[in-house]
Formats: structure tokens, sequence, C-alpha cells
């Protein structure tokens, strides 16, 4: 699908980071990590380096169909039947991530700041703002993503600079006491939350001519991987084990931070946090509602982008007890899955039948030739 | 000019952002009970628990015992349940207003409670969002809810004028400043043991209460094991590296006295495994100055004499810390100085083999002390 929007590599390199950085890193750790807090630590570059690999097959797609987005080159490379299917996809793929997003925020709303509140209508004005967000279109939302990354960034300074005094680096000690369990999970849970590439590969005809895919990749990996470590070293250097016990450490961090004259900085990073759900939701909706901009539907956009909004609102509803029950759970096996295949196996087959359909094709030419 | 717009823009957004905060949960001020401290006991069906808020109207309800006169600014409500919340709300039962825990500044919980199981309310603490983590924890020798039902001059003493206490801690170095935050970062690793300032009531011949620390409660496996005294907490406070301030009296040979004022302390603690078995290194190095020379014919331009202070000072401190290991760690069994977190990052291999019988082994676990001073100022007289 080409498009006549033009955004720069570096705002969607912004609005890549953020949603990165607000997917998984503020609670990661608390994933039963316990004594072992300090396990997660080497995982994150082992993380970066995994998701380059598997980010090869998707990256060689893309640059093999310049100007076109995944479902435009999984449609050229495995025909139509399987464009439809690998719309419906990836409509459910975004959705999906949509409706987690918006799962986290009432769970944190909800956890944090006000027990009573009600999560339908916690959610309702979230989704509105972000139907309207991608009503606004790509450009918009990049736009908006600067902010996000400028305010975010102020949070983590300031986080950092009131906990320096309080660092304890013997709590990076030792590694992998209890085995590799709490590393290996925090591997799986970190690649499998890197789904972020697909935005890129989703935004790629809004992208400017000039920009470079696998220059932005690289410094998505190196910079969102950064955040993540400073985030993860703060964590474990102040809270020690206590940081592997929380439901959203980084919180907890921001709390024990005074800068006067803040006696706490969790409000800010509770105003971080609205402005990166109000973001991501907003990108997510824009994402699935994008998928379905592959079909005849393409005339009635904005309808689409309320009807998707509409079904990441009621998937969040129907999904809030369950995912609170099964926390732990969903950040091992389901979400790799769903990473493996919306970001490995799809793209994966695509560029392998691209591949053999241009031997085939440059065999049919030279076999012309001969004759 | 476009440049200055986006720098205006940025530096206007996040003001937006502020004011976009809500009002939700919104509380009506008229409407909480300020309290600024709690005192927790036991009871014949659990927890009883008194708060003393901060009340506004200078008047008490029925129910409400206030500090006197209508001028107070103190009242106490009291409630009681089977869990801490449940105590809680049971004291709106009486007051009415719901019960504001961010001003909150002390936590007090009695000896009883102590003994019994001090991780019944540990969760009590971590779990709330909206308990400050600086507010501190104190243990009651005796009954809590008498530490915060004591009168001077007719009035209830107000448990914010006695977290300054606490808060001044620095200046004696014999209180162990211990909040929420540093209570559940300390205790969440399973291994290290707390101490916890303990405070006490006494009567003055006026009748007047006064409230003051007693020395250091330490709690082995959450349960109180023994107190340490004021110079054993300070001992505490050297071994840890938080002493900063507070005097040395030095006696002399010739029955004179010196008192020399801590200027700053560092330590270090060091675990080592000789053949298999642990053992503790503390070093201590600290700058002091002459505070008080009274009557002991010291000439503090003279070298030799105070290199002698400077030995006299180490000795001191050494015993300190001797006397704290020897009733907090060696007679409670208590890792008060968190050594088994130690063995566990420096040590690996070696935890691995003593963790299981880690508090029996602290009785008998050999720790030696070191300590280096230098004296760093003389005052204004040179006698």
């Amino acid at each position: 699908m080409l498009s006549k929007t033009a955004i720069r590599s570096r705002q969607l390199l912004f609005l890549m980071l953020i949603a990165r950085v607000s997917f998984s890193y503020t609670f990661i750790a608390s994933l039963s990590a316990g004594n072992c807090v300090q396990d997660i630590l080497p995982a994150i570059p082992v993380v970066a380096v995994i998701d380059l690999l598997l980010f090869i097959p998707i990256l060689r797609l893309l640059k093999r169909h310049p100007g076109h987005d995944l479902i435009d080159c999984i449609g050229f490379s495995l025909g139509k039947g399987f464009g439809a299917a690998a719309v419906a996809f990836y409509f459910l793929y975004f959705a999906g991530a949509g409706a987690v997003l918006l799962i986290l925020f009432q769970q944190f709303y909800l956890s944090t700041m006000d027990v009573q509140a009600s999560s339908v209508a916690l959610a309702l004005p979230l989704v509105i703002v972000a139907a309207y967000g991608a009503i606004k279109g790509i450009e918009s939302i990049t736009r908006f993503s600067i902010f996000a990354i400028v305010f975010y960034l102020i949070v983590v300074i300031f986080v950092n600079v009131a906990m320096a005094p309080y660092f304890n680096i013997g709590y990076l000690k030792p590694m992998f006491y209890n085995g590799p369990r709490v590393f290996l999970f925090a591997v799986v849970a970190g690649v499998a939350s890197s789904f972020q590439i697909l935005i890129l590969a989703m935004c790629t005809p809004f992208l400017k001519p000039t920009s470079s895919l696998t220059k932005i990749t690289l410094l998505w990996a190196l910079l969102s991987f950064t955040a993540a470590g400073i985030m993860q070293f703060n964590i474990v250097t102040v809270l020690g084990p206590f940081g592997g016990r929380q439901l959203f450490p980084f919180k907890t961090l921001a709390i024990f931070s005074t800068i006067p004259p803040f006696e706490r900085l969790d409000a800010f990073l509770m105003i971080a946090w609205v402005i990166d759900s109000v973001l991501g939701l907003t990108l997510y909706v824009f994402l699935a509602s994008q998928c379905l901009m592959h079909t005849k539907l393409l005339r009635w956009r904005r309808s689409m982008i309320a009807a998707t909004a509409a079904v990441i609102y009621a998937a969040s509803q129907i999904f809030l007890p369950d995912y609170i029950k099964n926390l732990n759970q969903f950040f091992g096996v389901p979400l790799a899955a769903a990473f493996s295949v919306a970001v490995v196996v799809l793209p994966l087959i695509a560029l392998i039948a691209d591949l053999v359909k241009e031997r085939v094709s440059g065999n049919h030419a030279s076999g012309e030739k001969v004759v | 000019m476009q440049v200055a717009k986006r720098l205006c823009s940025i530096l206007l957004l996040p003001c937006i952002a502020l004011s976009l905060c809500s009002c939700m949960p919104s509380h009506e001020l008229k409407e909480l009970g300020i309290v600024e401290g709690v005192a927790v006991d036991s009871s014949s069906d659990g927890f009883s628990l008194t708060f003393q808020l901060y009340n506004p109207k200078g008047g008490g309800g029925s129910g409400q015992e206030q500090g006197g006169g209508g001028s107070s600014e103190e009242l106490v409500v009291t409630g009681s349940g089977k869990s801490i919340y449940d105590a809680i709300r049971n004291a709106t039962l009486a007051e009415g207003r719901k019960l504001y825990f961010s001003n909150a500044r002390i936590f007090v919980v009695s000896e009883d409670i102590c003994k019994g199981s001090f991780s019944a309310i540990e969760d009590f603490f971590e779990r709330p969002v909206e308990i400050r983590r600086d507010v501190n924890i104190l243990v009651a020798r005796g009954r809590a809810a008498d530490f915060l039902t004591s009168k001077k001059g007719g009035k209830l003493i107000s448990a914010m004028d006695f977290s300054d206490v606490i808060k001044n801690s620095y200046v004696s170095s014999k209180i162990v400043n211990m909040n929420i935050g540093t209570m559940s970062i300390r205790s969440s690793d399973g291994i290290s043991d707390l101490t916890l300032a303990a405070v006490g009531v006494s009567k003055q011949e006026n009748g007047d209460a006064e409230l003051r620390v007693e020395g250091t409660a330490v709690l082995r496996d959450n349960r109180l094991a023994g107190y340490l005294t004021d110079l054993e907490t300070r001992g505490l406070l050297w071994a840890t590296g938080k002493v900063n301030s507070g005097i040395l009296v030095l006696g002399l040979r010739n029955g004179g006295r010196v008192s020399l004022e801590v200027v700053k302390s560092s330590a270090a603690i060091r675990v080592s495994e000789a053949g298999g078995k642990p053992s503790v290194n503390i070093s201590v190095k600290f700058v002091s100055g002459v505070a008080e020379n009274e009557n002991s014919n010291v000439n503090l331009t003279d070298k030799q004499e105070i290199q002698e202070l400077e030995a006299l000072q180490e000795q001191e401190v050494k015993k300190e810390i001797e006397q704290m290991i020897d009733r907090g760690v060696h007679g409670c069994d208590a890792d008060i100085l968190g050594l088994g977190m130690m063995f566990y990052q420096n040590k690996p291999a070696l935890w691995r083999k003593i963790s299981p019988h880690w508090k029996e082994l602290l009785r008998t676990l050999p720790v030696t002390v070191t300590v280096k001073s230098s004296i760093g100022n003389l005052g204004n007289i040179t006698q």
C-alpha cells in the first residue's frame, strides 16, 4: 500500500522507542525474580542480539519491495489468499497489543492509584482519545511521540539522579545462583515484547524514500536496550530483591526518589505512563485499522478506526480479570508464540517464497533466452 | 523564530500534562481523618490500633480523646479488628471520617506484636499505596497506644513532633532510623534481620509524660529477640558507616575527660572464608574534632598526646562495635549487619553450604574489628 504521507526516519525511531520502553520494561522485573533479580540484566544485551537476528527476514522482505508494508509484501510473495490471511492475522495481533496495553494501564491505575475506580469508565476515554489520534494519522502520532520521549527521558533522568547515592553494586552479585531460569525467562519475555519492528514494517509506506530501514532498526535496538539497561540497573542496584517482588518496580523506584521540591517522583512517572499509554494505544488502533485498509474497506477509514477501537476496548474488558490471574504465564509462551508467528515465521515464509519466485522467474527468463 | 516556537511548545507541554493529573480520586479535606501517627497493639480478637489525627477544627467528637483545652491540634481514635485493615476500617465507626495515611509520620508497634510475629504487619506496610515510604517504624517497650496518648502540659504529645527526634537522629548517632522503604528493601532478601528504634514513655515528677528513644529492638526472623543499648546502637551505626555526628567522651588516666565530636565516618564489612568456615572483618575509619576538654591538662599541640587521644577513641569505638556484635549478632543470633547477604553476594559457594544453618552459625561467627581515626580539628583553643 503506497502512501503520500511522509514521516522522517527519526520520528519513526522515537515512536518505536517509546512503544518498546512502555511495553514491558516498567514491570518485567516483577516476574518472580526475587533474590535473583540481577539475572535479568545480562538478558538485556542477549535480547538485543537475538532481536536483530530475528529481524533479518522482515528487513530483507521489506527491502525487496520498497515503499510497501509487510502485508503487501506477504501478498506479493504468497498470493492474494495469504495476503488476506495476513490482514486478518496482523489486525488481530495489533488489536491484541492494544488490548494488552489497555489492560496494563487499567491494572496499573487500579493497583496504584484508585482501587475503586471503574475499569469500564477508565478505559473508555482512553480508547476514544486513541481513536481520534488514529484518525488524525501517522504524522500526528509520530509528532506526539517526540513529546512523549522527551517527557519520558526527563522522568528517567530525574529518577536516576535521585537514586544515584543509593546504588548498591553488591546487589549485582551473584549471577545465576539459582540457575538460568530467571535469565531465560527474561530473554523469552524480552524477545517476545520486541514486536515494535512491526511498527516499522507497517509504516514503511509513510517513510521518506531516503530512509534506511536497517539504520532505524539498529538505532532502535541500541537505544531501547540502553534505556532498558539503565532502568533495570537502577531497579537492581537500589531495590535489590525487593525490586524482584514488585508489580511495578520502576514506579516503586520513583516513589523512593526525592528531588527537592518534589518529595516523590512517582507522580511524574504516572504522567509519563499515561502519555505512553495514550500514544501506544493510538498507534495500535492505527496499525490495526491500517491492516483493514488493505481490503475494500478503504473508503470507510474512519468507521474502521472506530470499529477497531471498539474491538480493543471490548477485548480489554473481557480479558482484564484473566490477565491479572495469569500475569506470569502471559509473558511466557502466549506472547512468544504470537511474536514468533508475526515477526519471524510469516515474514520468513514470505521471503523464501519471494526468493523462490525470483529464482523460478529468473530461470524462465534465462530459459527463454536460450530458446 | 521557528526554533523558539518549538522550544516554547516543548516547555509548555509538560505544564499541560501536569495540569492533566486530574482530581480523581479526589478527597475532600473535611472528610478525611489525617493520620499523623499509628500505634499497633495486639488485642483479644487480633489487632488494636490507635491513631493520632490532626484535628483542624481543634475539637473532638464523641468517642474521641482530644488533646485538651480545645487548643490541641491532635485527637486520638481507636479501632480493633482481626487484621490491620479491619481495625482501620472499624476505627471509622467512631471517627466517621476516612482515615488518610499519606501524612503519617510514625508507626509504633508494640512489644507484644514484635514478640509474636512482626511479619503479620510487615505486609500491611508494603502493600498499600497511600502510606509513604519514609514513615518511621518504632517498637514500643510496652503498649504502643501509650506512646500516642501521652500528654505533656495537658496536651497530647504530637507524633509529628516526635518524628523530628528520629529525623534528627544523626545528631546523636544513637538512633536507628528505619523507615518503611528501607525496612522493605532490607527484609525482602529473606536473610537479613531488622533493627528498629525502641521507644518508651516515662513519667516526670510533674506528671507529664516524656517520650524517648531507648535503644534498638533486634528482630530475629521477624520476632523480637532483644534490645541494644544506646552505645550498642551506635556500635551498629559505626559498623554500617552511618555515624556522621555524635560525641565520644574519653576518660583519661589523670581523671580528666575529653569530648570529641565525630565529623565523618566510613565503614567496610568484608566477608571471607578460611578452611571452609566463614569469618567477617569490620573496618571503620572516622574523623573527629575536640569539642570539650575538661580538666584533662592535655596539650592539644603535642603530636604524641593527640595520637594517644586517637588511640583512645579508636578503643572506645571498637568497644561499642564489639558490644553490639556480642549482644546483637552472637547473643540474639540475628543478622543485623546483613552478613548473610554479603556471603550470598561475595561467597556464593560457601553460602550454599552455610545457609541452611546460618542463624545458628551467627552465634560463633568470628568477627574482627579494626578502627582507624584521626582528630581533624581542635576548636578555637589549644588546650
